[in-house]
């Protein structure tokens, strides 16, 4: 399953509207097999959307996303864990090892959403595959 | 001595009492204070907020690419009220202006920054409420010329009776069409748009009529005319002017009679259809060069309305544009703000020969070029920006004296004229206008339009 993660100063990016770069991970069997960036800078939302379906991503975690932008990825097939913030290794393991959704990893102000355990996610298939 | 501390201990019980939204962060970018307003607009609690770094606490378009505080830092300059939008807890874009300072200790060493933003929402509310005042139906406009229009649209829908609308190509006349269609009681049934110019004579005839099999070669089957599709609706005949002589005759009798007659039928067939006709050229110099039927023409001429062109209603403009972009960010889901100030200025002094098509396509070309912030000069099509440096080559704005004199001959022209029609439509004293008049140098005509007022 190929992970798509925003990234900025090594961290999540705060806002996925405007983010610039997306680490990709390919996970196979539970681990992170090879990994490369993948550049959204100017792209429209359709284009992104297109990139990242060209890329087989299943999967975006990141941090702060617009309804319309999160809606546009759902209705594209593509998974979101929205809300994160941290260190990108750090919650490339949290992700492994199922531990995203602890308190350490959500946005400031965002506990309630993470708590219910997937109002913004989309659907299909489970974490940690 | 004491006063010192005292005012510091009041700090946040001012800063919670202010409407904007404030915060502070150190050297490192993290949250030092955070105060009611900001916990308001963000959706991000004070003990949340502080400690965490700024970028993740206020979520907004410029954090990774533009950051104002970044800036300020770098430059000393502050920034002020730069409108930008954040994503609060729920999701939502919130529009806010920021504005930007550095913090100094007592010895004026740099230790942190503020921001202060003002939410705009409800600016944003405000102006969405205005541009439905401003908009009928699919047509936009807040000029006189539209204004009026608006006023006699519901009563001109509820009357049944025939629609002539006059004005150039790509004025709206079909949105027009639509409006009055769907405020009338006939909006249930359908609207049927027929291109008069675009099909030859023979062709045209069986298109609105129909025609029953056996009544050429190759009429197989009967085949129901647009006026039978429209039965019960409204027929919408665009470019009337290109009819030829022998469906003129066709059509008269479906107005006067109510019936028509299916090419090759013997039987008259009754039609229950309300008929709105379009054109650009003048159908009254058509009718005085023999081209057009004089019964026909005050048949379908009960009501007329003439679409104004663009370059007669430049304030409407900007709302325009405002339109097309929301439409387009729908329609290609982009996220453009506007258009830059110079581009503003450039399509505000164009001439649009294609009126609001025109406009509606230019747009559509920036789109294609430009995927999010503010559409530049370098988006526009390059035709565009050469007629406008051509035109104006030095001074691309005009002086506001200049405006004025252009906006009151412009009203002056459509009112035939006539003074008093024109400062009632301004709004102002017929002495003020013929004050301004002579102020701004406006060149009147010899005739004299006091007592001729517009139809």
């Amino acid at each position: 399953m190929i992970i798509a993660v925003t990234i900025w100063n090594n961290r999540i990016s705060p806002v996925f509207d405007v983010a610039r770069d997306l680490l990709m991970v390919d996970l196979d069997d539970g681990g992170d097999t090879s990994r490369r960036i993948l550049s959204l800078a100017g792209m429209s939302p359709q284009l992104k959307i297109e990139s990242l379906k060209k890329s087989n991503v299943e999967m975006v975690l990141c941090g702060a996303i617009s309804e319309s932008f999160l809606r546009l990825l759902t209705t594209n097939g593509i998974r979101v864990e929205p809300w994160i913030s941290g260190d990108i290794e750090e919650v490339i393991q949290a992700l492994l090892q199922n531990r995203l959704s602890d308190p350490c990893y959500c946005m400031p102000g965002c506990n309630r959403f993470r708590r219910k355990g997937g109002r913004h996610r989309g659907s299909k298939r489970h974490r940690g595959k | 001595m004491n006063d010192k501390p005292r005012n510091r201990d009041h700090l946040p019980i001012i800063l919670d009492s202010i409407a904007d939204g404030v915060f502070t962060v150190d050297k490192n970018w993290l949250v030092t204070s955070f105060n009611r307003a900001a916990e308001r607009i963000t959706g991000v609690s004070r003990e949340e907020a502080i400690g965490k770094p700024c970028c993740e606490v206020f979520r907004a378009s410029i954090c990774e690419t533009n950051c104002a505080l970044r800036q300020t830092t770098q430059s000393g300059q502050p920034v002020i009220d730069r409108a930008i939008y954040i994503i609060n807890n729920d999701g939502k874009r919130i529009p806010i202006s920021i504005s930007t300072a550095l913090l100094r200790d007592e010895k004026g060493s740099v230790v942190g920054g503020v921001e202060t933003f003002r939410d705009l929402s409800v600016v944003e509310e405000l102006r969405k409420e205005l541009k439905q005042r401003y908009s009928f139906e699919d047509i936009i406009g807040k000029s006189s010329g539209i204004r009026r229009i608006f006023e006699k649209l519901p009563l001109v829908a509820q009357s049944d009776s025939s629609v002539l609308i006059e004005g150039e190509s790509g004025t709206g006349k079909e949105l027009l069409a639509r409006a009055i269609h769907n405020l009338s009681h006939r909006s249930e049934k359908q609207l049927v748009t027929v291109n008069c110019g675009a099909l030859p004579d023979t062709l045209l005839e069986s298109e609105l009529f129909g025609y029953r099999a056996g009544a050429f070669t190759d009429a197989k089957r009967d085949k129901p005319g647009r006026f039978a599709l429209a039965e019960g609706g409204t027929i919408f005949l665009d470019e009337i002017g290109d009819l030829s002589p022998a469906t003129q005759v066709k059509l008269l009798r479906v107005l006067q009679d109510g019936y028509y007659e299916p090419l090759g039928g013997v039987e008259p067939k009754k039609a229950d259809v309300r008929i709105i006709t379009a054109t650009n050229r003048h159908l009254s110099e058509l009718v005085k060069e023999g081209k057009f039927r004089l019964d026909l023409y005050y048949r379908i001429n009960i009501v007329q309305i003439e679409m104004p062109p663009l370059r007669e209603r430049r304030e409407d403009i900007p709302l325009l544009i405002d339109h097309f972009i929301n439409k387009f960010n729908r329609l290609r889901n982009k996220f453009i703000t506007g258009v830059s100030p110079d581009v503003l200025a450039l399509l505000m002094r164009h001439d649009f020969p294609g009126n609001v098509r025109e406009l509606e396509n230019i747009i559509e070309h920036a789109f294609v070029l430009c995927n999010e912030g503010y559409i530049g000069l370098n988006h526009l099509p390059s035709e565009i920006r050469q007629r406008a440096e051509s035109s104006k080559p030095v001074s691309a704005l005009k002086s506001l004296e200049d405006l004025e004199a252009e906006f009151i001959g412009a009203s002056l022209k459509r009112n035939h004229w006539n003074r008093l029609e024109t400062a009632r439509e301004l709004g102002i004293h017929k002495t003020t206008l013929f004050r301004k008049i002579k102020r701004l140098g406006i060149a009147l005509p010899k005739e004299d339009g006091r007592y001729k007022t517009k139809q």
